[in-house]
């Protein structure tokens, strides 16, 4: 990691331009310090952002298995440097899955500068699972497209284009 | 997988979100209280994170102005009731699946003008980089 940061520092020192930025890299991923940004963002806009609450190390295995085993539907727990739901414990998480999730927490203590990923806690969102995610694509500040994705019973993705969004006020 | 048809309604779980599958997007077709929804948390996250990563006298130029997914859902508030979106997820350009169709035919003219749009904010960005090299 420290080699990667001594090269990265001489590449722009010689006026290099890298897309993404290696400064963009080293915050990819970072969860806790997006929604601590998307809370301060909807304070000042006037929306929500649902609390999360960060999980200590030693207490990650213990509370992720207490998820599984009681089914708890209020909570799910979640890691930063991940993606495409492959940390998230949640009540329908299988113990294999769990197993799997957590295989490598034992080896963050010996990853020096690379940092170990933070787990935290947010409430479940029934909605997330009944209806899925709208995920917008932003290129140049303009907003290009729209998808829309759910989770299908076999945890496969589907997804579509979007080309109309009802309002909220809409819904009951 | 099955693609909607145009026009078809998608309804899942009793919510409609819209119809889905159709040709070229604009903003008044989708909803102005999304894209402004989109567009403020946008420019918000770009101005927090430059601010933030700005270092040594220099402008961090932020690679969300290039090209970023945000992942939206939908919550209902207890406290008032009412449904909200909330951003779920902060997914970087180079991070992120674009869930297009990917052949030529099917393409539509809103992710071929996203494509060309990338391209050309990667040229900006460069250029921007580059200005700021140089006069420093």
């Amino acid at each position: 990691m420290t080699a990667y940061l001594q090269s990265v520092a001489l590449l722009k020192a010689q006026k290099t331009v890298i897309w993404p930025d290696p400064d963009d890299l080293l915050i990819t991923d970072q969860k806790v310090l997006t929604h601590a940004r998307l809370s301060a963002i909807g304070d000042a806009l006037g929306h929500k952002q649902p609390d999360i609450r960060l999980v200590e190390p030693e207490r990650v295995e213990a509370l992720a298995r207490s998820i599984v085993q009681n089914g708890s539907k209020d909570i799910v727990m979640k890691r930063s440097m991940s993606y495409g739901k492959k940390h998230v414990v949640h009540a329908g998480t299988t113990g294999e899955e769990l197993d799997e999730m957590l295989r490598d927490e034992r080896f963050w203590d010996s990853a020096g500068a690379f940092g170990r990923p933070q787990w935290f806690v947010q409430p479940f969102l029934p909605l997330m699972e009944q209806i899925g995610e709208i995920r917008a694509f932003l290129a140049n500040g303009t907003l290009c497209y729209v998808a829309w994705t759910e989770y299908l019973p076999n945890k496969k993705l589907s997804w579509s284009l979007v080309e109309y969004i009802r309002p909220l006020d809409t819904y009951k | 997988m099955n693609v909607p048809r145009p026009n078809d309604p998608t309804v899942i779980g009793g919510y409609d979100i819209g119809y889905s599958y159709g040709t070229t997007v604009t903003l008044h077709e989708l909803n102005h209280e999304f894209a402004h929804y989109v567009l403020d948390y946008l420019a918000r996250l770009i101005g927090l994170e430059e601010e933030q990563l700005g270092r040594d006298g220099r402008t961090h130029l932020s690679g969300l102005r290039v090209f970023v997914r945000l992942d939206i859902s939908l919550y209902r508030d207890h406290g008032d009731g009412k449904l909200h979106y909330m951003v779920n997820e902060v997914t970087r350009g180079h991070a992120s699946a674009l869930l297009i169709p990917y052949t030529q035919e099917i393409m539509p003219d809103s992710v071929r003008m996203f494509l060309g749009t990338v391209a050309r904010a990667i040229l900006s960005y460069t250029k921007v980089k580059i200005n700021n090299l140089v006069s420093l």
